[in-house]
């Protein structure tokens, strides 16, 4: 459970740097806590270029019956990337 | 099961005569495929007729608001409103509260449409002077983009449109054994010209990616139903060769974009794999021309049906460029939330003044810009004025200009507002439901106080040079 919860942390990062190279405005992000996607100054453009990001970096493809809420913050999108096994 | 044949649609109008036409030929054939779900052409025309039927219970003189999402209940929804009696106005499904109230009061709109069929009353204010009158024959209401400001409601008829829809099948050589997965919403011109009645009308299978779309979606899509052409954005693409989707588009025939420049890199790597297509319309005309990849920087030739005439512009510069008008054989009505003097207003002998620059060579169409401050963000033209309106609407707001930044490569809105009180989140929540999300800037900068020159202007080359430098 330990080392779920430490590659969670881990993804989330990398999460965040990702974020970075996807936005339009650089607001700044908490360093620690959670960061919803919303709020995080993406636009739409910003959030589809941030996902192919995301597929990009953990190898992986968004499957097309993704919850909406999965892709609601970093935390959650760092728990269902550490679910799969990136 | 009986199914209650709805009255328009027995009067033979345009869209159920081609639905039954379509389900007679092509019966058990799929018309339309999303991910899970599948309808065939004989299905396609009951569901609709049966919607229509429901619409027409509604009394001749429902004008019904509706917000299509990429889906077959949507489509079905909107060639309904098409075939019944009432007068469907097909809006953008970012449009906030507010925009859609708007709509309410300006159009006269009697009841809101789910995305399943189900009507509700819309309440809401009205414009004093009641609504606007409607133009003769008017079946269904399209939306301009904002290039005019707010967008404006514009009225078609059911005929013309399917003249443009055949006339775009002619000229695209799209035919029955076409599978075109389209990657634009329905409001949206780019499907709505290219997608729609010209597929069904066609004989072809229409393929819908869903809601959320990533370039892997994309590719799953056109892999498993085998697309033979794909119609999307300028910044998709972008994406789509950014992670090397493009690879997978082998076997599609065309690849259709429109509303932007493809930058020269995505287009060169989209030419290696398959054909690549451009072409020019506008909300208020419809298709204007098409461009099959003959003349790169083209938009191409007019359509049979359009014509193309280049007049004097000041702001045009040397070289014959001038502004675009269009005439086309299935262009609006007139608007739906205005005056009929308003319509003819931007109209020059019979064609349509746009808002861009261009010329023709050879008989090709050739775009050098815009007249004014319009920008294009992602494909959609966008009135900065509008929503510099709606920053100044909010109190402890003295100034804003919105300029149109380049960030990543990417075309987004920024925000300057001069204010001594609020912070970003207050600004984004008073814009909230107020502008589409499209709208609200990506980049907010506030300031107590916003560069100015010598005469006391706010200089937006200052603004814009101190954005870039970060």
């Amino acid at each position: 459970m330990e080392m779920t919860g430490t590659r969670t942390r881990q993804i989330a990062a990398e999460l965040k740097d990702l974020l970075s190279q996807a936005r339009t405005d650089q607001v700044p992000l908490p360093a620690d806590g959670d960061v919803l996607l919303r709020e995080a100054g993406l636009s739409s453009l910003d959030t589809v270029a941030f996902l192919v990001l995301i597929e990009d970096h953990f190898g992986i493809t968004f499957d097309d019956d993704l919850p909406e809420d999965t892709l609601r913050s970093v935390s959650s999108i760092a728990r269902y990337l550490a679910d799969l096994g990136a | 099961m009986t199914t209650t044949v709805s009255e328009s649609a027995t009067a033979g109008s345009g869209v159920a005569s081609l639905l039954q036409r379509q389900a007679g030929e092509h019966g058990r054939r799929p018309a339309i495929r999303e991910r899970g779900r599948e309808i065939s052409y004989a299905d396609l025309c009951e569901a609709v007729t049966r919607r229509a039927a429901d619409f027409d219970g509604l009394g001749g003189e429902a004008v019904l608001a509706f917000q299509p999402g990429r889906d077959i209940d949507s489509l079905i929804t909107v060639l309904a409103g098409m075939v019944s009696q009432a007068v469907i106005l097909i809006a953008d499904p970012a449009w906030g509260s507010d925009e859609l109230g708007s709509v309410v009061a300006n159009c006269g709109v009697t009841h809101l449409i789910g995305r399943h069929g189900q009507a509700s009353t819309a309440d809401g204010p009205r414009r004093e002077r009641g609504p606007a009158p409607r133009p003769d024959g008017v079946s269904f209401g399209r939306f301009t983009s904002g290039s005019t400001g707010s967008s404006r409601c514009l009225g078609f008829r059911e005929r013309t449109a399917l003249t443009a829809a055949g006339t775009w099948a002619a000229a695209t050589a799209l035919g029955p054994a076409d599978r075109v997965a389209c990657c634009a919403s329905f409001h949206n011109g780019l499907a709505f010209n290219t997608s729609l009645l010209s597929v069904l009308g066609s004989g072809a299978q229409l393929l819908l990616p869903g809601d959320r779309l990533l370039p892997s979606s994309l590719v799953r899509l056109i892999e498993t139903h085998e697309a033979t052409r794909l119609v999307a954005f300028p910044f998709f693409l972008d994406l789509v060769v950014q992670q090397g989707a493009q690879q997978h588009f082998r076997k599609l025939r065309q690849i259709v974009s429109s509303a932007d420049r493809l930058q020269p890199g995505t287009a060169a790597a989209l030419r290696e794999v398959s054909q690549v297509c451009d072409y020019y319309g506008l909300a208020e005309v419809g298709p204007c021309t098409y461009n099959d990849g003959e003349r790169p920087g083209s938009v191409g030739r007019p359509l049979p049906g359009a014509s193309i005439r280049i007049i004097p512009e000041p702001q045009a510069g040397p070289g014959g460029a001038g502004r675009v008008t269009v005439r086309t054989g299935w262009m609006a009505e007139g608007y739906l939330d205005g005056d009929p003097q308003e319509w003819a207003a931007h109209l020059s002998d019979g064609h349509y003044l746009t808002s861009d620059l261009g010329r023709l060579t050879d008989g090709f169409l050739i775009l050098e810009g815009r007249v004014g401050r319009i920008v294009n963000v992602g494909g959609r033209k966008i009135d900065p004025a509008e929503i510099e309106e709606a920053l100044r609407l909010i109190d402890g707001v003295s100034y804003a200009c919105v300029l149109l930044v380049h960030v990543h490569g990417r075309p987004a809105l920024a925000a300057f507002i001069e204010s001594a009180t609020l912070g970003r989140a207050d600004v984004l929540r008073s814009l909230s439901g107020k502008l589409a999300d499209y709208k609200i800037p990506s980049a907010i900068r506030i300031a107590a106080k916003l560069p100015r020159g010598e005469a006391g202007k706010v200089s937006r080359e200052r603004l814009l040079a101190e954005f870039q430098e970060g």
